[in-house]
């Protein structure tokens, strides 16, 4: 979340941002290294979120069941939730990046995605983990020519299943529902193992995360080599930015062998330091705050960053990275403080609507 | 057991994922890949990166479109920090290019119309190399030059096959090049024979 919110404060504060990542299968002219790769360590953000996001409603549907609800409340609950996401990249998140209000953002499409896990999580789980590694896997040969792209529902349709597009507004999208659908469904299944589990067993998942995290990272340099299945956007040299530069917008399976082996990795690290006893203490007790509160945080931060009235995208004056670094520091601090005032509101009111936030 | 999940259901998962994953690689093994476009006329067919700006026309008249007799297709990728193009160009001749009296004389023949274009000068020009591409020798060489300024290093290639519906050859002109700063001899060297791998001709 720290990530992202440093790939936002830059896009909002530094004059090269945008772009710099495969977009409709295309490279940008200019990857300057340092701006490169200032957002190439920000990619992690969007497939853990989308994985976690669906590990979270394992745990929670789980949860919820365990306490009494009935599955139809789950599904309920489930849809809501979907719906308010959907809702609130219109209201919220297009208006803080200057888009239209139909842009298909990472949550609308987080809540796309959990408006159909809301029917689909009733599959059986080994169901929804060979159609999620179908679909990640598979993703790269969908051809969508059935849909018609020349009228204004097709496109849309198109925008929103698996063609990122910004060239008819106000039908933009970046996060398709294909192949994301299956990045959740992944993370569901990890959250269904997770249910089955006592608190030793999880710190024992330390080296298999660690491991898996290593297999796919080196997964993906062999797919990064050969060039071709998994490449949205091919290497056309062996400068460190040829091999990183890789397709988002759909993300290929390079970019999530590469985004969900870092996960992997991450996860393995955040259960070595639960192990040593202080998660709460500290840089971790202050991401653990952030992690509490995830959807209040993407929504306060970006209007924090932005600074500047809505409808005003261009600020008076670009910041160097050095500057950026200070004011996304500095922004960190107020959302620290924010999150923990909102997670003790979110506490004191555990029936209100904000736990949909 | 893994929650709702045991191992004979994960490794069911992992069949099916890997066998529908696998049918699809064998289905489209053919296919373009992604990102790249493929030019497939006149009897020739290569790959060029999507987003590059592509022109085709006449070998010796600009006005002129391409033939199978002769033509000349070009695709140039040019931004703020990088320029790459790659040329085809093809023509009747009488005889095959193989040899020593063949392939080099052609490609030094092409280099040195280069030199006489306008705001051109050739810098350098390195050995010839002779390679073997699906039975027929291509000769090629690499060289630098300043073209309005702009140093740039290239390679020129030539082949020439059989070419069976006019019982006679045809001569391939194929030539890679990329500005100096963003990618040195051996890199342009590298790219074109992948290049030259992709590229396949009427026989």
């Amino acid at each position: 979340m720290v990530l992202m919110a440093w790939d936002h404060v830059s896009g909002f504060w530094n004059e090269v941002h945008g772009g710099l990542e495969g977009i409709l299968k295309t490279r940008p002219l200019n990857l300057d290294m340092v701006h490169f790769m200032a957002r190439f360590v920000t990619h992690y953000c969007a497939p853990t979120f989308v994985f976690l996001t669906g590990t979270s409603l394992a745990l929670s549907s789980a949860r919820r069941l365990r306490g009494g609800a009935t599955q139809m409340d789950v599904t309920r609950h489930t849809l809501v939730r979907g719906l308010i996401l959907v809702v609130l990249e219109p209201l919220v998140v297009s208006p803080a990046f200057g888009l239209p209000w139909l842009t298909v953002g990472v949550i609308s499409c987080i809540g796309l995605c959990l408006i159909l896990f809301s029917f689909a999580r009733r599959l059986p789980p080994w169901a929804i983990l060979a159609g999620s590694l179908i679909i990640v896997l598979n993703h790269q040969w969908l051809d969508l020519g059935f849909i018609p792209d020349t009228v204004a529902w097709g496109h849309y349709l198109r925008v929103i299943i698996h063609e990122p597009g910004y060239n008819w507004p106000p039908y933009y999208g970046f996060y398709t529902v294909i192949p994301w659908v299956g990045v959740m469904g992944l993370g569901y299944c990890f959250g269904v193992y997770l249910n089955g589990l006592d608190a030793e067993k999880i710190a024992a998942l330390k080296a298999p995360l660690a491991l898996t995290g290593l297999a796919s990272t080196a997964l993906f340099f062999v797919v990064r080599y050969f060039n071709g299945y998994g490449n949205l956007v091919p290497r056309q040299g062996n400068d460190i930015r040829d091999w990183l530069f890789l397709s988002k917008y759909p993300p290929s399976a390079a970019f999530l062998l590469w985004t969900l082996g870092g996960m992997c990795l991450f996860m393995a690290v955040g259960l070595h330091i639960e192990g040593r006893g202080r998660p709460r203490e500290g840089l971790p007790g202050v991401l653990n705050t952030f992690g509490r509160t995830p959807l209040f945080f993407y929504l306060i931060h970006l209007w924090l960053y932005r600074l500047r009235l809505p409808g005003v995208m261009v600020p008076p004056f670009w910041l160097t990275v050095p500057e950026t670094l200070g004011l996304w520091l500095t922004g960190l601090a107020v959302l620290y403080y924010l999150c923990r005032r909102y997670e003790a509101l979110k506490r004191a009111h555990p029936s209100s609507p904000l736990q949909y936030i | 057991m893994l929650g709702g999940l045991n191992a004979r259901t994960v490794a069911l998962s992992l069949l099916v994922a890997g066998l529908v994953t696998g049918g699809n690689l064998w289905l489209h093994r053919g296919d373009t890949p992604m990102g790249y476009t493929e030019y497939n006329s006149h009897g020739l067919s290569f790959r060029y990166p999507s987003d590059w700006s592509s022109y085709e026309g006449g070998f010796t008249d600009p006005e002129a479109g391409a033939t199978e007799a002769q033509g000349v297709f070009q695709a140039v990728h040019f931004s703020e920090t990088r320029i790459e193009t790659i040329m085809v160009a093809w023509a009747a001749v009488n005889a095959s290019i193989e040899g020593p009296d063949g392939g080099a004389p052609y490609v030094d023949e092409v280099i040195q119309d280069i030199d006489k274009s306008p705001n051109t000068t050739i810098v350098s020009v390195g050995p010839h190399v002779v390679v073997d591409k699906d039975g027929v020798e291509v000769t090629y060489a690499v060289f630098t030059l300043v073209q309005r300024g702009l140093p740039l290093t290239a390679v020129m290639g030539v082949m020439a096959q059989p070419w069976p519906r006019l019982g006679t050859y045809r001569a391939y002109v194929l030539s890679y090049a990329a500005d100096s700063a963003s990618a040195s001899e051996a890199q342009v060297e590298e790219r074109f024979l992948e290049f030259l791998d992709g590229f396949r001709s009427p026989t």
